[in-house]
């Protein structure tokens, strides 16, 4: 049915305030990456491009991509790139296995302490992180986990929030029946969770993937207090240290973030419709 | 089999899971392999927050380990190799912190930053994770060798904490284009109130938008490094060498009152500049303030982001408070120390004292710093060398390094005390409250001005003494 | 079976394991420490209530509670409506390039926060910065020196918050809106209701319950904010305090001025009136349910 003119109206007008809130959201986008490719003279001397006598009245021969080189050169970015990957995939993955495992147990089973659990698992959302920080780094000494991957990613796999997410996920789209009969076929309760369960959950485990990732990916605290060899620093803390003491190179650090901008990008693109039809498996029913 | 695997796992899990296992896999087989350099527990680890350090202090590591493997004579106690690590300043304070109150391993040698090198010593003297230098000072007939203001900021109820990287002495930056184009002699100039009645002409608005566009001197946002940098030069201070708070005093009551007459609307004649780079770059360049204050450091800092201004800048001594009184200030720094945890032996402590005297004490790295950094060196005999008196032409030729020397003696004494920071905030507090105050009272009377300035003062005071008192352990010595 | 009977504690192991190690000891830890006054295990005293006393006469835990509530009120009440109009934009069926303005609009979600508040620190510049150009731009009468980061710091870090995280609220909401059922719909279209009266009478009872569960979490997060007002900042928390936050100054009192044991007491505060929250909001859900 072809939209008479009030709804095209209305529909012009969507597209109208969707513009105009993609445009407010990416011009510090272009902002950045622009940025990324002046030097430092140039950096604050004009808003976006440098102005000169170039095409369109723009310096086209001041803009470089020294910030990017010297980041590979001088710096070790592509180690860092490296850390980054490692650190960051190896703890969404093992994250929300943990997770999902914690949902499933508390989802489709009955067991003795099930309320108990349920409501530590409840609490922990509400606790301040800052809180711990103290009493977590010592307890990590004590542990012989400083220094090391496994002092960063270890603590990352009690997700409270992800726990309880894939709760909600597994009692929404997970039937009961259909556990039963597997269990009547003879599988075991691992076959059936890795078999079974997990591929019903297939968008929540996309979504908290994307979210664990990303957090990983940017937390640019944790690293820095646990990890002492400069070698295995990630990317985030990599940028944090380039807000020099006498001196900050602006044009570096957005080179820095557009690099560092652009696997997580990549990644909400390839989970995109797990992420939000994930995120429906997870609705709040009360 | 593998075939029938992989279709498996593609009809259960989407592309991003792949990717990410992919990426989990392969990044750990890189890093498996990546010989992570065995970094020896034994070597000497120094922690620093600043990313030119490391550049800087290469070489002199460098020479180091060359000696260590050699085994030549050339450092008499050199057992151990050396490595510097960077970190962010609050996580270096952080660490640290938890590294005194518990055996968790720091660093043998800390470069800390101003700010945060309190910290050190904010419990019990004798609990205080750094050495007392005093010794090796003396030791080493070094006490005169540095310029004595500058080693206050660490020390500590006598305790000599650490050794100074710097001196930062000030000076004031002015618009040497548009001053003197207006034929004024700064030259003659000798107080803050002759400054202000000189240059008062020289306010105007500038774009015709009816409102002014020209100040005569700027004052960072944050209000309280420039309100220390005065009070200071006015020979103030915040802290007594036991660790007292004494600023609740006339003097900074009297600055405060200037301060606010300076900076209250609508007469303002002094302007609020933003205290990170950015758009202070664009204000500046605009001439929306004729002065600013900047420490060596500053000067620096300039150059590298205020390209433009090439050529219109001078510097000159700050005007004085009154005929005939100090004429610098001084304003961050950053200090060395050795932990305790480590160096236990009175062997292991003499390597480390000859490192640190090696980095510190060092001609050519204290001379590059200043080409570098334009950073003047703590250490007195080096200033006798030419490379101080070279004409900076950014600032139309001065010898800017010999104009801060000038200075560095009378640089004054500084607060050491944990707490510094945090009254230095509440005074910036203070000075925010009589500006609100003035203007919302339409006072411009200076003895009513004192009068009410004492009176955030005080607050600010009992807020610092309130977080004192909640400390039973500070400042507490052995006697006790 | 026994199978099911111990299936679930393997299941909850490893979760229950870490939790236990690096939740719930320091947890207990930092009980002890709020009721102490310490300098490392030599250097302790029990001050019992001491540290609480002091929190709530102490004029900087004052200013950093409202500011925090500030925040907190000003993003639900700002971020949320305008993450759900745009999810409601973006969920039409019309609509075509439907995944690039969801990438855009989710995309600040994905730059770290360090580069946020360096950005944003420039943008609410006085003069210069871009909010005050594009301001005066559009609007002339509006102040160029319209000092954000002086006077109106958490209205600055509202806006901050809001570019920052819309997109992410925007895809709960469209996980919530996907959710509705389309029969209601049809059903409410066919009884002549126009899209405004689809909205209230289908829409939004539809989505309450995630509706309430993406404002939980959002005023759990806000109340935490931390790390981009002190970055915007330039790692102080503003004149005369106006941008101190709660985790701030936690933050300060814990790591700065070394106080550990009243930092374990703001923390503490923080987490009973979250608790509180939390509560309440299982209480008014599970009322609406039945």
């Amino acid at each position: 049915m072809k939209p008479n003119l009030s709804e095209r109206l209305l529909r012009s007008l969507c597209y109208a305030l969707i513009l105009v809130w993609c445009c407010v959201t990416l011009v510090p986008f272009v902002w950045l990456v622009i940025g990324a490719f002046k030097t430092s003279e140039d950096f604050f001397s004009s808003l976006f491009l440098p102005a000169g006598e170039g095409f369109l009245g723009i310096a086209w021969d001041r803009l470089t991509w020294n910030n990017f080189s010297k980041l590979f050169i001088e710096f070790d970015f592509s180690n860092n790139i490296l850390n980054s990957f490692f650190i960051a995939s190896v703890t969404s993955l093992l994250s929300t296995l943990t997770a999902a495992m914690g949902g499933f147990a508390l989802a489709k089973y009955n067991f003795r302490g099930q309320s108990v659990i349920t409501v530590i698992v409840l609490s922990a959302l509400v606790i301040p992180h800052t809180l711990l920080i103290a009493s977590q780094y010592q307890l990590l000494h004590y542990l012989g986990l400083l220094n090391s991957y496994s002092g960063l990613i270890l603590p990352a796999l009690s997700p409270a929030f992800g726990v309880f997410l894939f709760r909600q996920a597994m009692l929404n789209s997970v039937p009961n029946e259909l556990l039963d009969s597997a269990r009547v076929d003879g599988c075991g309760e691992f076959r059936i969770f890795f078999s079974v369960v997990l591929p019903l959950v297939r968008p929540m485990i996309g979504a908290y993937l994307m979210i664990t990732f990303l957090y990983a990916w940017n937390n640019f605290i944790n690293p820095q207090i646990v990890l002492q060899d400069a070698e295995m620093l990630p990317l985030s803390v990599a940028v944090a240290q380039l807000r020099g003491l006498y001196l900050t190179d602006y044009g570096m650090i957005s080179a820095g973030t557009v690099i560092s901008i652009l696997p997580v990008a990549l990644l909400f693109l390839l989970l995109q419709k797990e992420f939000i039809s994930g995120l429906t498996a997870g609705a709040v029913k009360g | 089999m593998f075939t029938k695997t992989l279709e498996k796992i593609n009809q259960r899990f989407s592309i991003g899971v792949v990717v990410l296992l992919a990426t989990a896999i392969i990044s750990s087989l890189f890093i498996w392999i990546r010989n992570d350099a065995s970094e020896s527990e034994d070597d000497i680890v120094i922690w620093t927050f600043a990313r030119h350090h490391l550049e800087g202090f290469k070489p002199l590591i460098d020479e180091w380990n060359q000696a260590v493997e050699q085994d030549n004579d050339r450092f008499t106690h050199a057992r151990r190799k050396a490595r510097m690590l960077v970190k962010d300043a609050k996580t270096i304070q952080r660490q640290m912190l938890s590294g005194f109150l518990s055996d968790v391993p720091t660093a043998e040698i800390l470069i800390l930053e101003g700010s945060v090198a309190p910290s050190a010593w904010s419990g019990p003297i004798e609990a205080a994770g750094l050495h007392d230098l005093t010794p090796l000072l003396e030791q080493d007939g070094l006490l005169n060798a540095i310029n004595p203001p500058s080693l206050s900021p660490w020390n500590f109820q006598g305790h000599q904490f650490g050794l100074p990287h710097d001196v930062h002495p000030m000076l004031l930056v002015y618009r040497a284009d548009i001053i003197e184009a207006a034929g004024i002699d700064v030259s003659t100039i000798e107080t803050w109130d002759d400054w202000f009645h000189t240059l008062r002409p020289l306010m105007k608005d500038v774009d015709g938008d009816g409102r002014i566009d020209r100040y005569l001197f700027g004052f960072d946002d944050v209000l309280f490094p420039t309100l220390s940098c005065l009070y200071l030069q006015a020979g103030g201070s915040y802290f007594n060498v036991e660790g007292i708070p004494t600023f609740n005093n006339p003097l900074l009551a009297q600055v405060l009152a200037q301060s606010a007459l300076w900076l209250m609307k609508p007469n303002n004649t002094a302007a609020i500049i933003p205290w990170q780079t950015g758009t202070r770059t664009k204000m500046i360049a605009e001439g929306y303030t004729l002065s600013w204050l900047v420490p060596d450091w500053g000067a620096a800092s300039a150059m590298r982001e205020m390209d433009l201004m090439s050529g219109k800048l001078k510097l000159m001594p700050i005007p004085a408070w009154e005929p005939g009184g100090r004429r610098t200030s001084v304003l961050g720094g950053s200090m060395s120390g050795i932990t305790k945890a480590h160096s236990t032996t009175d062997a292991e402590l003499q390597e480390v004292w000859e490192l640190l005297k090696h980095l510190l004490m060092n001609k050519n790295a204290a001379l590059n710093q200043y080409q570098k950094f334009h950073v003047i060196s703590p250490i007195r005999e080096f200033w006798s060398d030419p490379v101080y008196d070279t004409p900076i032409p950014y600032f139309c030729n001065q010898p800017i390094g010999r104009m801060y020397i000038e200075q560095a003696p009378d640089v004054p004494l500084r607060p050491s005390s944990p707490y510094a920071n945090f009254a230095q905030m509440r005074c910036g507090d203070a000075l925010s409250q009589l500006i609100q105050w003035g203007e919302s009272n339409n006072v411009t009377d200076r003895q009513q001005l004192e009068a009410q300035a004492v009176v955030f003062i005080n607050d600010a005071y009992e807020q610092t003494l309130d977080q004192i008192r909640r400390n039973p352990f500070y400042g507490l010595g052995e006697a006790e | 079976m026994n199978r099911t009977r111990i299936a679930p504690f393997v299941f909850l192991t490893p979760f229950l394991l870490v939790f236990a190690t690096f939740i719930l000891y320091p947890l207990v830890q930092s009980v002890i420490l709020s009721t102490e006054q310490t300098y490392g295990p030599e250097f302790t005293t029990f001050v019992g209530w001491d540290n609480y006393r002091f929190l709530f006469e102490d004029p900087r835990f004052h200013k950093a509670f409202i500011n925090t509530l500030i925040f907190a009120l000003g993003s639900i009440f700002l971020q949320l409506p305008i993450a759900l109009g745009l999810a409601l934009l973006l969920n039409q069926p019309w609509l075509k390039g439907r995944a690039i303005y969801r990438l855009i609009v989710f995309s600040p979600a994905l730059i770290g926060t360090i580069f946020v508040g360096v950005l944003f620190g420039i943008v609410f510049q006085k003069r210069f910065g871009l909010l005050n150009q594009a301001l005066h731009f559009f609007f002339p009468i509006w102040d160029l020196d319209f000092a954000w980061l002086e006077h109106y710091i958490m209205p600055a870090i509202i806006i901050a918050s809001l570019w920052m995280w819309c997109g992410y609220n925007m895809v709960y909401f469209l996980a919530a809106l996907q959710n509705v059922s389309k029969d209601l719909l049809n059903a409410a279209k066919i009884d002549g209701a126009n899209a405004w009266h689809r909205f209230i009478h289908v829409v939004l009872p539809a989505i309450r319950p995630i509706a309430g569960f993406i404002m939980l979490i959002s005023i759990i997060g806000s109340l935490q904010v931390f790390e981009l007002p002190y970055l915007m900042l330039g790692a102080t928390s503003g004149i005369q305090d106006r941008g101190l936050t709660l985790v701030m100054y936690l933050y300060q009192t814990g790591f700065e001025t070394n106080d550990l044991g009243y930092a374990s007491a703001i923390g503490w505060v923080l987490a009973i009136i979250l608790i509180l929250l939390a509560m309440g909001h299982r209480r008014l859900s599970r009322g609406e349910a039945e």
